[in-house]
């Protein structure tokens, strides 16, 4: 492994990011540097861009068609927009867990296994980091003795804690979390809520939240995204307490969002 | 671990545009055959004839059946309507057994058929048999290097196509061709796979030359060897694309058959020939082969009727006309005891309207009658438009008989 | 879903009706079960007619031969048109299947939108293209270049394979060869639409982490799309197939007829249908014949039956679990 110092170089930088739609700017030169090893959070209200953010940061926004991105995002000193980048390369490094369970509609061993088959790993490989995936997504417990059941049998809280499994199985280096708990109910959110603290030890985690509370407790590092620009972003005990922003204090507080 | 995010992706994404290639090729593929399928359309109905207006018919005569008397029909129908303002023909080819069903439930006024309604059939339901052209059916062959036209008999056909005989240079064949040399190539008998007239009469034929012949005869029979084809035009192109193979086609094919490479037409023996298939030579009851010229076709067609006792036009013509031999079986007209003509072609066919003897209205069959005399007496100068050959005298002069019997009225 | 989904197209009675007394709540059930009424009667009308005169041990024979003067020597069997419709239409939806799902997948995940479209424009004009001219295509256009060129040439070059040697005599232009290509075609644009459908429902958020976890666009199409979308390609098969084994003017024009068990993929040979087709007129001067037709008709509707409930099996379990992909969970 080549990973460099903790707390040294940013696992991603984020400069001068600028995306255009055909008909408005729904990002506007926003900058920002994710560190190793941290859970950073994005906040903001909706329609704020969060969502289009974060897929700008393993090039999923690819899959929408008409955008336009200026700026770069550098992942380890590599401009992942730059000439010659495989897409695929860069999500197999900055993995992502979305908003709804995703788990396909095969077994739970298969949904794990899924990165895995495509980098045509063995199979005796395959099982070891199916076990321990799902032992870090906390699930090997309550379905490692049900590994051939259908996945889209399991409720939903367990679905998307297969989902964080399915992202680990095939090491990235970045976890990217859209809005990872706002299908589930509190229960179920809150397990996903936790397995963060164990997250952070190996990954740079980045989640988009509208829940504050929810960014209070997980994040050491908290961005504010207002219509497309970044307003404020440090130390998430910082910016919830002493805001330098007048927007931000106005969208902590409750009076818009 | 490399971090590098250039280049492939750590598998064969070669394999993904390579299949994005070939969805894209079958695309292409699939257009040029959708553009292929509008020509081959367009193609059809360019060459469409057009039909006479129907807008000024106050009297429609509806006519159906055989598929070979249709093309006929369609060329009397403008020119009758030219002198008969509004009385209109209404022609449909839907195959011989429907103009026959039809004309016995009564549902159209004129049945066309290529086969007779048996006299017993036609008395039951009040029809009678009313010949309206003569056809011919030709044996034909594709001999590679052979342009000459070879002699065959029905029983060589009945043989071949029972699989008895499979070698061009069965000593039958080349006894019945002296002087060729024959290629000692295997034998392909095409056969029509659709229920048609041609079928009865060759299938006739066998079955009246050789006894060793197991499938009878009919419209459609089971046939021991060899490939199918549909029409007489599946005919032609079944057989030009096979070597070494046989057919039968009815004439109305004959330029077709002129016109592509390959295909040869033959003369076929009278019914001089023995069961046994050996051919006599010299003297009484010796082969002769015929060619299938109008001259000849139309010498059968009369002789049958000329001589036959008692006189009926429900005949079957196949083998018709040697002297003293009772060769008219299938009708069970009765026996024809002389002859007058020497040499009439031996696979020879009436074809046949058929019309009600108990119509619903009188005054409308008025004009079914008027239709068939006027095709009687004119349809002559169009008979070879569609490749028929015209009735002669003496056929004319019993249908007019025939016609004289149905009730009109003015 | 346009063939295939009649049977069980009329609902219950009309609710104005129920509305306003339960009086007619009767008249719901026997409306729902006017289709099935409708086939039974169809079959024990045919089963009548037919008079259950030849079913029984020589029925699955393949043996065939028909005597137009002696029906009580002719030999009545079945198998040889079973066998032909299987093996053509088994054929040509193995190629068709083939073929529709690359091009269902080009036109969903591969192709910009106007060329999709125009693909799909196309496909849709192709459904509507009537099988007659798909026929006569054959029999005019292909017939020659397969009797000529293709066959002669395959089994020059591929007659080490199964089904593409056999004796030079069975080459011709008439024959399996062209009747599974011209069945091909015509189901393509059937089974196209209906994978693409398939293929197009597939939740979008699946599709998504698909690719976030680094698989290819060609990935995530096998083994997302396809395997959500299963159940949809299955029912399009099976239509695919129920139209092809239910072909009847286009495969009589080009498959030769004969009714024997063929010696090669170039052998003339029949189905089912072209033979009732074919023979049709001729049944008119042989009634026992007309009954051997019938005979064959009833086992083609049981085939067509059996592959139609197949296939609205499918597109039933496929809305049952469609509902529940990621529908679990949630407050």
């Amino acid at each position: 492994m080549s990973a460099s110092d903790p707390g040294a170089a940013p696992v991603l930088t984020v400069e001068h990011l600028t995306v255009r739609s055909p008909t408005r700017t729904i990002l506007s030169d926003v900058s920002l540097e994710f560190a190793d090893k941290e859970v950073t959070g994005i906040i903001g209200p909706s329609g704020c861009g969060k969502t289009t953010f974060i897929r700008t940061l393993n090039r999923m926004i690819d899959t929408s068609p008409g955008l336009r991105v200026e700026g770069s995002v550098r992942y380890r000193g590599q401009d992942i927009y730059g000439r010659g980048v495989n897409p695929v390369l860069v999500r197999q490094r900055i993995g992502m867990v979305f908003q709804r369970p995703t788990v396909f509609p095969m077994s739970i061993y298969e949904n794990v296994a899924f990165g895995l088959r495509l980098l045509r790993t063995e199979e005796e490989t395959v099982e070891s980091v199916v076990r321990r995936s799902l032992t870090r997504a906390g699930l090997w417990n309550e379905i490692g003795s049900n590994l051939d059941q259908p996945a889209l049998e399991l409720s939903g809280g367990q679905q998307q804690r297969l989902c964080i499994a399915r992202a680990l199985a095939i090491e990235p280096k970045v976890l990217l979390f859209d809005e990872p708990t706002s299908s589930l109910d509190p229960i179920a959110a809150q397990k996903v809520e936790e397995l963060f603290g164990e997250l952070k030890k190996d990954y740079a985690v980045i989640i988009v939240t509208h829940n504050l509370q929810q960014a209070a407790r997980v994040a050491s590092r908290t961005a504010f995204l207002y219509q497309g620009r970044l307003i404020e972003s440090g130390p998430t005990e910082a910016l919830f307490e002493r805001p330098k922003e007048s927007l931000t204090q106005q969208y902590i507080t409750g009076r818009f969002g | 671990m490399n971090d590098s995010l250039t280049g492939t992706a750590p598998r064969g994404s070669r394999r993904r545009s390579f299949s994005a290639g070939v969805a894209v090729g079958l695309a292409v593929v699939l257009l040029i055959v959708g553009v292929g399928a509008g020509f081959a359309v367009g193609k059809y109905y360019g060459n469409s004839t057009t039909t006479a207006a129907s807008g000024s018919c106050s009297t429609t005569i509806s006519e159906t059946g055989s598929s070979l008397i249709y093309p006929y029909l369609q060329i009397l129908s403008p020119n009758y309507t030219a002198q008969n303002p509004g009385i209109c023909l209404s022609p449909q080819s839907t195959g011989s057994g429907t103009g026959i069903s039809s004309a016995e439930s009564g549902v159209v006024d004129i049945g066309g058929t290529d086969a007779y309604l048996l006299p017993s059939t036609a008395a039951q339901y009040n029809l009678i048999n009313v010949p309206i052209a003569i056809s011919a059916q030709l044996v034909v062959y594709n001999l590679p290097g052979i342009s000459q036209h070879l002699n065959i008999n029905g029983t060589i056909a009945a043989m071949i196509y029972q699989g008895t005989i499979t070698k061009w240079n069965d000593p039958l064949i080349v006894a019945a061709n002296p002087g060729v040399s024959l290629p000692s190539n295997t034998i392909v008998p095409i056969h029509r796979s659709d229920g048609s007239g041609d079928t009865f009469m060759w299938s006739s034929l066998c079955y009246m030359s050789w006894a060793g012949w197991k499938q009878g005869y009919g419209t459609t029979i089971s046939w021991p060897v060899g490939p199918g084809a549909t029409g007489n035009a599946g005919m032609v192109t079944t057989l030009a694309s096979t070597q070494y193979g046989i057919a039968y086609i009815g004439i109305s094919y004959l330029s077709e058959i002129k016109s592509t490479a390959g295909l040869q037409y033959g003369a076929l023996g009278d019914q001089n020939a023995n069961y046994n298939g050996s051919v006599s030579s010299g003297g009484a009851g010796q082969q002769n082969y015929i060619m299938p010229t109008p001259q000849n076709i139309s010498q059968d067609a009369n002789l049958a009727l000329a001589n036959l006792q008692p006189p009926s036009v429900a005949i079957s013509l196949i083998l018709g006309g040697v002297p003293g031999a009772t060769n008219l079986q299938l009708g069970k007209g009765g026996t024809n005891s002389t002859a007058t003509y020497t040499t009439p072609y031996p696979d020879t066919n009436l074809e046949y309207t058929l019309i009600s003897l108990e119509p619903k209205s009188t005054a409308h069959q008025k004009w079914v009658v008027n239709f068939l005399e006027w095709a009687l007496t004119y349809g002559g100068t169009y008979a070879a438009k569609a490749n028929f050959l015209p009735l002669t005298a003496e056929v004319i002069g019993y249908d007019m008989l025939a016609l004289n019997a149905v009730p009109v009225s003015a | 879903m346009p063939a295939g989904e009649a049977p069980a197209a009329p609902a219950a009675s009309p609710p104005v009706a129920r509305a306003r007394t339960d009086r007619w709540a009767w008249v719901g059930s026997p409306l729902a079960l006017l289709p099935l009424l409708l086939v039974a009667t169809v079959a024990i009308v045919l089963l009548v007619a037919s008079g259950l005169h030849n079913f029984g041990g020589s029925f699955w024979s393949t043996r065939y031969n028909f005597l137009p003067g002696d029906p009580a020597g002719s030999s009545w069997g079945i198998g040889a048109f079973v066998a032909g419709t299987a093996i053509t239409a088994g054929l040509a939806l193995v190629l068709a299947t083939a073929l529709s799902l690359a091009l269902s997948i080009s036109i969903v995940v591969y192709l910009p939108s106007l060329p999709s479209r125009v693909l799909t424009i196309l496909t849709n004009l192709l459904a509507g293209i009537p099988s007659v001219v798909y026929g006569i295509w054959g029999f005019v256009v292909l017939a020659p270049y397969f009797g000529f060129t293709l066959e002669p040439g395959l089994r020059d070059v591929l007659g080490w394979l199964p089904g593409f040697g056999g004796p030079a005599s069975e080459i011709g232009p008439y024959g399996i060869l062209l009747a599974v290509f011209i069945l091909t075609i015509m189901i393509i644009p059937l089974t196209t639409a209906l994978m693409r459908d398939a293929l197009r429902s597939v939740p979008h958020d699946l599709i998504d982490a698909g690719l976030a976890l680094g698989a290819t666009r060609w990935e995530v199409a096998r083994r997302v799309r396809m395997r959500t979308a299963r159940l949809g390609i299955g029912s399009a098969i099976l239509l695919g197939f129920g139209r092809a084994v239910g072909e009847s003017v286009a495969v009589a024009m080009v498959i030769g007829a004969v009714p024997r068990l063929p010696l090669s993929l170039y052998s003339a040979s029949t189905s089912q249908a072209s033979f009732i087709f074919y023979q049709l007129d001729s049944a008119f001067f042989y009634p026992f014949l007309l009954r051997f037709l019938v005979e064959i008709a009833l086992v083609l509707l049981a085939i067509a039956l059996i592959v139609n409930l197949a296939a609205q099996r499918l597109t039933r379990t496929e809305i049952a679990t469609a509902t529940t992909v990621g529908g679990a969970g949630g407050p």
